[in-house]
């Protein structure tokens, strides 16, 4: 492939969410180390492939200061091919930066935001044990980020919460509405093992009361404009996320940062997750070769998440096989049961299946 | 030296937990027979279970050289029962290479249902039995009523009775000169023709079968031809002796009075059968020792593996299992739920469970079992009588003329608070009162006639829960009754599941199959389409539950660092759903198989 797309881990937080298990920490003691080791990485890197996306994804990237990540972005412009139109997005949540440094941003280059609204409601900032910014912080946030200049903006939101109610789920769509943004990723929460929400034992709603908030989130949004193309995200025409887009349809990245992941071709390498090994620069990535069936499993995976689905040319392109033939039965099966469509062209999974997604893509690999 | 009047044969009898095998292993100090050192607890119980859950499963006996505190020397040889009623007929068996028996009876609990089954089998075998009061070292022990108790409800002399603590050594001594002074020397000829009696054997992979005998009459020595007398098999002895704690030491003969031990290549142990007499094949006895039985199972139950790939491995577990069990029987069964399996015969409950749990623990199997069942009769109107242990070979309702299941007279011991409680246990599971004894100021014994399908579900079970664990159980069978029978089956999504069929009587039927249908909801996961849960007789529904349809089964979040985790997480996915049984489109845990066997909680 000859275009690729980078990824930059920033693992810093004002204060770790009760529910996060992602890569990140409060300690910034070793923020200066990280950002001069990240920029040695990004100048060693020498590759052909021209960039099409750039994402900052954390942790909470602003959470670092503005005029960081413009040293971290002015690296990857100048040291690598960069296509036009290049998509290039930062995480932001609200409250860890201000107009001033937005408009820092978008002049170095940033031209999206992804903002973490989660909800409209305080009780359940406070149940998701998200301390760091109120209601009121978001909604400036994304004021301010309009005012610096960003046309293109993603608010995220979740729903499962303990405490959530159908009334206050569509009290939170409407503080989203009415900011207004190209994006929406609406994410139902996980109670993830070693979590502090987790050994919380919170009182979560129940299978079918979330899946009702799924598809009450699905009817709004819908109504609104905005069509979902893959489980948890939703876009105005033409604003679908390239990077993310990128990671679902198999194309190539290149990641920098704390437990980073790349591919490249059938290769998958894992950057060291440990602070310590990271900053000494002499820990090997862990190397992943993906074989042809390990290949496909994926893309089947990946593809049935997305609203369109897989598409049977580039199926039988990749991997040389008949998809209606290999998984006749499944087919069938889903079909049938109104979980999915099949077309001359693609598969792909309905309202009614989409849900239920992990079932029914277990029945495709393995 | 062979003195037979320097002989004591004796068994110890006593209730569950009475602390029969720990009196056992104190004798076995006391003696000197094993050293403080390599003293393990209940050293007579070998098996993993046994200690566990203090019962003995087989017999064993063991050889104790004593000298008297007046210098004289003595041959002690103990034969440990099963205590439970399940084993009834091996007990019988020990009892009869036995001249007398102590009977354990614990200081806090008093006389006990398995207490008295035993002590009348004693009796009735002409034992002398010598009672001994345990664990008088607990704050609750109450030595004078319990031995009131025992003379009152076993009829034998006790307010002279040893005041013991086996725990913690308190008065061995005193039991040791009571066997010596009370138990008869055996009585014999050993100049007669050959008699042993057969009391338990065991499969050694050098030795081949190893047989336990109490030699009646005659003596037996090396090289010699015996003969079986009920199964007619012949052997040429290789080896005889007796049997230490450690294993077996070997002597030159083996003479009338004794306890010992016969090997003669023997392959297989339904060659030799408890209650059997072993005679010499050139010269027998005229008269074989009465009263030999061959064991018949009383309960079966399909059992399968979990995995159905484990097949071949639960198989030879079985025949390993059989080779010292003669009384388990088996053989090849398939069911469509859940394909390739075996149907076993157990003398009871406990037998069941027994095995069950070995198969399960010392084979390290998963294994499925099904609803338990008993032998019905069943006479056709075309004139034909059937038996039927397997509930997918019942009959139509319309070709049954008459239908008989079998009986159990059962014998309820409780402290009289909680009468009400096993009144009504009793009466739930068919019971018919019989008569009802206060033992005591305190204690009842209640008498009822159930149907024996009653008690093997989880009768015992219940009866302890809602006794708080004092009131217990003995039965024996009483013959079959007419009764009015139905086939229940199971349905998922519309497809019978004959693991789950079983035989019940038509007043029952109804409240089963709402506990089943509820259970089976509970434990079966939910899938993508709905799945009704449905009980049925002869194709009409009784009880119907739904298994609703599942609505949320997604990650929500699979971006680039995600996807190497998300897919060993679906990968798991499919793994769990491959260990479940799979009927049509539903996919079925084995759990839920085990959790509607287990519906009184």
């Amino acid at each position: 492939m000859n275009d690729t797309a980078i990824y930059v881990h920033v693992p810093y937080c004002k204060s770790k969410c009760g529910y996060c298990d992602f890569c990140s920490s409060p300690d910034v003691s070793t923020v200066d180390a990280y950002v001069s080791e990240l920029i040695h990485r990004i100048k060693a890197y020498k590759t052909e492939q021209s960039v099409k996306s750039i994402y900052f994804g954390g942790g909470t990237p602003t959470y670092i200061g503005a005029d960081r990540l413009c040293l971290i972005l002015d690296a990857i412009l100048s040291n690598f091919s960069i296509s036009n139109g290049c998509e290039i997005t930062a995480e932001a949540n609200p409250g860890t930066v201000d107009i001033n440094g937005l408009k820092l941003m978008k002049k170095a280059g940033f031209n999206r935001l992804s903002a973490g609204i989660q909800t409209a409601n305080e009780s359940e900032l406070k149940a998701l044990g998200r301390v760091s910014h109120t209601v009121t912080d978001g909604a400036r946030l994304v004021r301010n980020a309009r005012e610096a200049g960003f046309e293109n903006i993603n608010l995220d939101l979740m729903y499962g919460i303990p405490g959530q109610t159908p009334e206050s789920l569509d009290h939170s769509l409407d503080f989203v509405l009415q900011l207004k943004p190209e994006h929406i990723s609406a994410y139902a929460l996980k109670l993830e093992e070693g979590t502090p929400l987790y050994k919380q034992k919170p009182v979560l709603p129940d299978d079918d009361t979330t899946a009702d908030m799924y598809a009450q989130i699905n009817a709004k949004l819908k109504a609104n404009g905005y069509n979902r193309y893959e489980i948890s995200n939703f876009a105005k025409p033409g604003y679908e996320s390239r990077h993310n887009l990128r990671y679902w349809q198999g194309g190539d990245y290149i990641g920098f940062g704390l437990a980073a992941a790349s591919l490249t071709g059938n290769t998958r390498y894992l950057q060291s997750p440990d602070m310590k090994e990271f900053l000494s620069g002499n820990a090997p990535d862990v190397v992943e070769t993906l074989d042809a069936a390990g290949r496909e499993a994926e893309y089947i995976m990946l593809h049935l998440r997305l609203s369109s689905g897989v598409d049977k040319d580039e199926y039988k392109e990749k991997f040389k096989l008949d998809f209606d033939k290999k998984f006749e039965k499944q087919i069938k099966t889903y079909t049938d049961g109104g979980f999915a469509v099949n077309t001359d062209k693609s598969f792909y999974l309905s309202d009614s299946g989409i849900f239920v997604s992990n079932t029914i893509i277990t029945d495709f690999i393995y | 030296m062979y003195d037979r009047s320097k002989i004591r044969n004796f068994s110890i009898i006593a209730h569950i937990d009475h602390g029969k095998s720990t009196l056992a292993d104190r004798l076995l100090q006391i003696t000197r027979t094993v050293s403080d050192r390599d003293m393990e607890e209940q050293l007579l119980d070998n098996m993993d279970i046994e200690r566990e859950r203090g019962i003995t499963i087989k017999a064993r006996a063991v050889r104790l050289d004593y000298t008297a505190p007046d210098g004289e020397e003595y041959i002690l040889n103990l034969i440990d029962t099963p205590g439970h009623v399940d084993f009834n007929y091996e007990v019988s068996r020990s009892l009869n290479a036995c001249e007398g028996a102590i009977l354990v009876v614990d200081a806090t609990q008093g006389v006990e249902a398995q207490t008295m089954a035993n002590a009348y089998l004693a009796v009735d075998n002409g034992l002398e039995v010598v009672p001994v009061i345990n664990k008088i070292d607990l704050p609750a022990a109450m030595p004078e009523r319990v031995k009131h108790e025992i003379e009152d409800t076993i009829g034998i002399p006790a307010l002279d009775a040893p005041e013991i603590s086996a725990k913690n050594g308190i008065n061995i001594q005193e039991v040791l000169d009571r066997i010596v002074s009370d138990v008869p020397a055996p009585k014999g000829d050993d100049n007669a023709p050959l008699k042993c009696l057969i009391f338990d054997s065991y499969y050694d992979s050098y030795l081949g079968v190893v047989v336990y005998v109490r030699v009646m009459d005659g003596t037996l020595r090396p090289g010699e031809r015996i003969r079986m007398m009920n199964t007619g098999a012949e052997f040429d002895v290789v080896s005889v002796g007796y049997m230490s704690p450690f294993g077996l030491t070997q002597s030159d003969c083996i003479r009338a009075g004794e306890v010992g031990y016969i090997t003669a290549s023997i392959k297989s142990i339904s060659d030799t059968r408890v209650g059997d007499t072993v005679t010499h094949a050139a010269k027998p006895t005229e008269t074989p020792f009465p009263g030999f039985k061959k064991c018949i199972p009383m309960v079966f139950s399909g059992i399968y593996p979990a995995d159905g790939a484990k097949y071949q491995d639960l198989k030879e577990a079985i025949l390993k299992l059989q080779l010292n069990d003669a009384s388990l029987t088996f053989e090849p069964e398939t069911s469509a739920a859940l394909g390739f399996g075996f149907r076993c015969g157990f003398l009871g409950l406990l037998h069941m469970d027994i095995i069950q749990e070995r198969l399960e623990r010392e084979f390290n199997l998963d294994i499925v079992t099904t609803a338990p069942s008993v032998i019905y009769k069943i006479l056709l109107k075309t004139g034909e009588e059937l038996t039927i242990d397997n509930p997918l070979n019942y009959p139509a309702a319309d070709k049954i003329e008459a239908a008989y299941e079998p009986m159990v007279k059962a014998t309820l011991l409780t402290p009289k608070e909680f009468i009400g409680a096993v009144n009504t246990l009793c009466q739930e599971r068919r019971g018919e009162f019989v008569t009802m004894d206060y033992l005591d100021t305190e204690r009842v014994e209640i008498h009822y006639r159930l149907p024996l399908n009653e008690i093997i579900y989880d009768f015992f079970d219940s009866l302890k829960s809602r006794t708080r664990g004092y009131a217990s159980l003995d039965y024996e069978l009483d013959g079959y009754d007419e009764s009015k029978l139905v086939k229940l089956d199971i349905m998922l999504n519309g497809e019978i599941i004959d693991a789950l069929t079983f035989i019940i009587h038509a007043d029952k039927a109804y409240g089963r199959a709402r506990k089943m249908v509820e259970r089976l909801k509970e434990n079966i996961p939910r899938q993508l389409f709905e799945i009704p849960v449905q009980a049925a007789i002869g194709g009409k529904i009784i009880a119907s539950e739904t298994v609703k349809a599942m609505r949320k089964d997604v990650l929500a979040k699979c971006y680039g660092g995600d996807i190497t985790r998300k897919k060993k997480l679906l990968e798991k996915q499919k793994e769990g759903k491959k260990r479940m049984r799979t009927f049509g489109s539903v996919a079925v845990p084995s759990e839920a198989f085990m959790a509607v066997l287990k519906l009184d909680e």
